[in-house]
């Protein structure tokens, strides 16, 4: 499920501004983040049954495409977690293991990976969860009718799934159906990281072929099937739903075990009144909350905030390179930032750990390396990163010929002036006051930044001009969720990716990104050495410069039993989730 | 009058179509279009490319601009990119919830401000008067979001007369606990609403009575004796009222703007808040199916707003 679930991504940090944030920005006492817990022991009794009220904060509605592969909307994934489950189950670095409700073999000699589906899956219509609704699912990612934006690289691993996506075949060759619960799947090449959840070679759900097969594939996203009365194997089904507002979720009597809640209510709760409402008791449980809210409600004495590291980082990237004809990045030979002791000064010079702890809620806080410190042991631990250094930042320019001139700025080694252009999205009091703070620094460092066009701009400006090559600016500030396979975070950064928006290319991190993909990469140590590598080999030329991590929060009232972020237990604690007497 | 209302509907269509032309090509100058947000390390650029093949969005303007005129006169207004769902159902959807709860805030607030005017103004520079005027300037002043916060986090959170979001309960069955829930959720935000609404009605109101109090067809009323209840009810406030019929034609207009700030706050999905979030998510049918409704209503109001003055005021006459 880590895939859909990291599609709550954001570009260039946390695009959702909201205007009214603002009202809940208070200076309370900083409760440090390492006191979040991921899970809520609650040691009261749990009454039996009753109905949990949850609340989802966002300021606008749910689109309500009920299916994986067709929905591009966080908040959907979010307010259907209760049905919507991933097949598979994993441990804390999201590698599939046995026991979900289905199980994955991977055979890579004979390129093949096996899903068989648990006898005890079925759909909340009472029919079995079979390998033919596995096969429907590629077909609605592969076919170009359904509109599906979730095709990908990955998944034309998979035998004849190319043919089937240029229409070439009726059906995916590569898809072989061994009995009603198997599903052997037929690679033309084997990967490295195919173990992982999210890594993308294997879907984690299913679609009810049975339900589905009379709708065409171009209907099925508009379809009262998929966005009305859904079906689900998870625990949970839909009962009844106000569009885009509301949903009341109901026990799946067929589900492996019974859930021992009789109702789950989940409501849309805008960021202005989502505070007051959860200490008021209108809520069991807020989810989707912002730092924002997070404080304003951290010290209320009915709820607990649980919390995890994050899938995400924020960084600041320099443009060394553009983009050539055919899609791929190039350097950029006159790109004032083609300077290593430029770009490293640059970092030096800011005091990210102060920011942090003045704006971060002690929710976010320096990152070492651009791999995030949730993916535990695949993050390079020994990486510093950038800590403030104004000092050394300072020599680096000093050494490197960049002269201080009257006005206090310095010029170009080769005597030209030196101006900086940002590029930074709109976005939250916070980030803007860290923004000012930065520029700051690099005035005292000697460096003037400006910001294109004298302003911040609306998302889709920066996106054009990060995914087109533009040289319109120099260093811009952004921030990416990950999916859950660590690796994706390395190849973002390839010469091929359009993901790559410095278009930065150099012959060893080229190389050292192959390597993560390479035959000795399917060993798991191999692997992880040469991802330490890339990570310091990225701290040392400073292209992109890793700026935060930060913690996903919720608030849970005292009354629910059994609440928990553990990644392990994703997928199926809602069955366990009750109410004390 | 009828062949001045048939000219002025005839005109509207090469108005409208300009309007169409003008919003489609401002449409697309925009930077980006509806799959820019899509574009992440989590989906193929290639996979979002092909997606803007299919759509049609590297043709010409004027090709797209063609294909869509053809499929609006097959009754057919696209689909909406970010909600995967017609686009007509979908502003008939968020169409009914704004419409019903502006109908709410006009009622109510011509409710509210008419009696209040009549009396600031009968009354004038009395402490009632003074009273009115202090009431009218301070929600005049105060901001629109302030003032909506307030009312949830009172009437709300605190006291729980009214529900605090969304446009009906979840819970609520079918029939007739429906419809008491979706009236039930709009009492709070339409009073609210009225409330902020009310200054500019109260206003006109007053000064226009004060006006017509001095006119000479009033004093020539009262020299011929007519009752002082007489003069004020059928001489001063229906000459007063002029004004604010004329506005009645642009308040039908209005019914369908939404208000981003109460969608925003109560969390009701309206009008106000689909075209935002489609600007934002540069989600073209719907901008431009919204912007040709709008423009429409506009025309019509303007229109509407004639008729209702002519049929009020003798003296005015369409010609």
């Amino acid at each position: 499920m880590n895939k859909t679930r990291s599609a709550k991504w954001m570009v260039t940090a946390l695009t959702t501004v909201t205007i009214l944030g603002g009202l809940y920005l208070s200076s309370t006492t900083i409760k440090a983040a390492q006191d979040l817990k991921t899970e809520y022991k609650n040691t009261a009794p749990a009454k039996k049954g009753g109905t949990l009220k949850v609340g989802y904060v966002n300021d606008g509605s749910f689109k309500g495409v009920f299916s994986p592969e067709l929905s591009n909307d966080a908040a959907t994934t979010d307010v259907s977690q209760f049905g919507q489950v991933g097949l598979f189950n994993t441990d804390k670095n999201y590698k599939i293991k046995k026991g979900g409700l289905a199980d994955l073999d991977i055979d890579n000699e004979a390129k093949t990976a096996t899903v068989k589906i648990s006898d005890k899956t079925n759909w909340s219509d009472g029919q079995p969860v079979v390998a033919r609704d596995l096969v429907f699912a590629y077909e609605i990612l592969a076919n170009k009718e359904s509109g599906s934006a979730r095709y990908s690289d990955e998944l034309a691993h998979i035998e004849g799934m190319e043919e089937y996506h240029d229409g070439q075949a009726d059906s995916i060759s590569g898809l072989e159906i061994k009995d009603d619960k198997t599903l052997v799947i037929h690679f033309k090449e084997m990967a490295p990281t195919m173990q992982t959840s999210g890594a993308g070679y294997i879907w984690e759900y299913a679609e009810p072929y049975h339900y589905l097969k009379d709708v065409a594939m171009k209907d099925l996203a508009s379809s009262d099937k998929v966005r009305k009365k859904p079906l689900f194997y998870g625990p949970f089904k839909i009962k009844k739903m106000v569009r885009g507002e509301s949903i009341e979720w109901v026990p799946n009597t067929y589900y492996k075990s019974k859930p021992k809640l009789d109702k789950i209510t989940v409501e849309t709760v805008g960021t202005s009144q989502a505070a007051t409402a959860i200490k008021a008791g209108k809520y069991d449980v807020l989810l989707n909350q912002t730092p924002d809210i997070y404080n304003s409600v951290k010290d209320n004495k009915d709820t607990v905030e649980l919390g995890k590291k994050m899938l995400y980082y924020s960084y600041m990237g320099f443009r060394v390179g553009t983009v050539d004809k055919d899609g791929n990045s190039v350097m950029d030979k006159s790109a004032v930032t083609n300077d290593r002791a430029l770009r490293q000064a640059l970092a030096y010079a800011m005091n990210i750990d102060q920011v942090q702890e003045k704006f971060g809620y002690g929710l976010s806080y320096r990152a070492n390396t651009v791999v995030p410190e949730a993916f535990g042991k695949w993050n390079d631990k020994d990486a510093k990163g950038f800590k403030y250094n104004m000092k050394k930042a300072k020599a680096l320019l000093d050494k490197a010929g960049y002269k201080v001139q009257k006005d206090g700025y310095r010029t170009r080694p080769n005597g030209k002036k030196l101006t900086l252009t940002l590029l930074a999205n709109k976005s939250t009091k916070n980030f803007e006051a860290s923004l000012t703070n930065y520029i700051q620094k690099w005035k005292e460092l000697g460096v003037r930044v400006k910001l294109m066009n004298g302003r911040l701009q609306e998302f889709n400006t920066t996106t054009e001009k990060l995914l087109s090559g533009s040289k319109d600016f120099d260093i811009w500030l952004g921030a990416w969720s990950t999916s859950s396979e660590p690796t994706d975070v390395a190849r973002t950064y390839s010469a091929s990716s359009a993901y790559n928006m410095g278009h930065f290319v150099t012959k060893e991190n080229t190389e050292l990104i192959n390597s993560l993909s390479s035959k000795e990469a399917f060993d798991e140590n191999y692997r992880r050495e040469q991802f330490y590598k890339w990570q310091e080999y990225m701290n040392k030329e400073a292209y992109i410069v890793p700026v935060s991590f930060t913690h996903d929060t919720i608030t849970v009232s005292k009354k629910v039993k059994g609440m928990t972020l553990d990644v392990t237990k994703a997928n199926d604690f809602w069955k366990d989730v009750a109410l004390t007497k | 009058m009828a062949k001045t209302i048939i000219r002025r509907l005839l005109i509207m269509i090469p108005e409208l179509v300009i309007l169409s032309i003008l919003v489609f090509m401002l449409a697309k100058l925009m930077p980006g279009d509806p799959f820019t947000g899509l574009l992440t390390p989590q989906t193929s650029a290639e996979q979002i490319h092909q997606l803007k093949v299919q759509a049609g969005l590297y043709d010409p303007w004027y090709v797209q601009y063609w294909h869509w005129i053809v499929r609006m006169f097959h009754g057919d207004l696209g689909m909406s990119y970010q909600f995967k769902s017609p686009v007509a159902s979908l502003i008939a959807e968020r169409a009914t919830n704004t419409l019903w709860l502006s109908l709410l805030t006009v009622i109510l607030s011509y409710a509210i401000a008419i009696p209040l005017g009549v009396v600031a103004g009968r009354y004038e520079n009395s402490k009632k008067d003074k009273l009115i005027q202090f009431y009218s300037f301070v929600v005049y002043a105060i901001p629109a979001f302030v003032f909506y916060l307030l009312g949830v986090y009172i009437f709300g959170y605190k006291l729980h007369w009214f529900p605090t979001s969304g446009s009906v309960s979840v819970n609520a069955e079918e029939g007739m606990s429906y419809l008491f829930s979706r009236i039930d959720h709009m009492i709070l935000p339409a009073v609210l609403m009225a409330l902020l609404s009310t200054t500019s009605i109260i206003q006109y109101l007053r000064s226009e009575i004060i006006d017509n109090t001095n006119q000479d067809f009033v004093k020539t009323a009262r020299a011929k004796g007519v009752s002082e209840r007489s003069v004020f009810w059928k001489h001063i406030l229906r000459n007063s009222l002029l004004p604010i019929a004329a506005f009645f034609g642009y308040s039908i207009t209005g019914l369908l703007g939404g208000s981003i700030f109460v969608e925003t706050i109560f969390g009701y999905p309206g009008m106000g808040l689909l075209f935002m979030d489609s600007i934002g998510s540069r989600d073209y049918s719907v901008i431009t199916a919204l912007v040709m409704l709008y423009g429409a209503l506009n025309l019509l109001g303007t229109l509407l707003s004639d008729i209702v003055l002519s049929i009020v005021d003798p003296r005015v006459r369409i010609e």
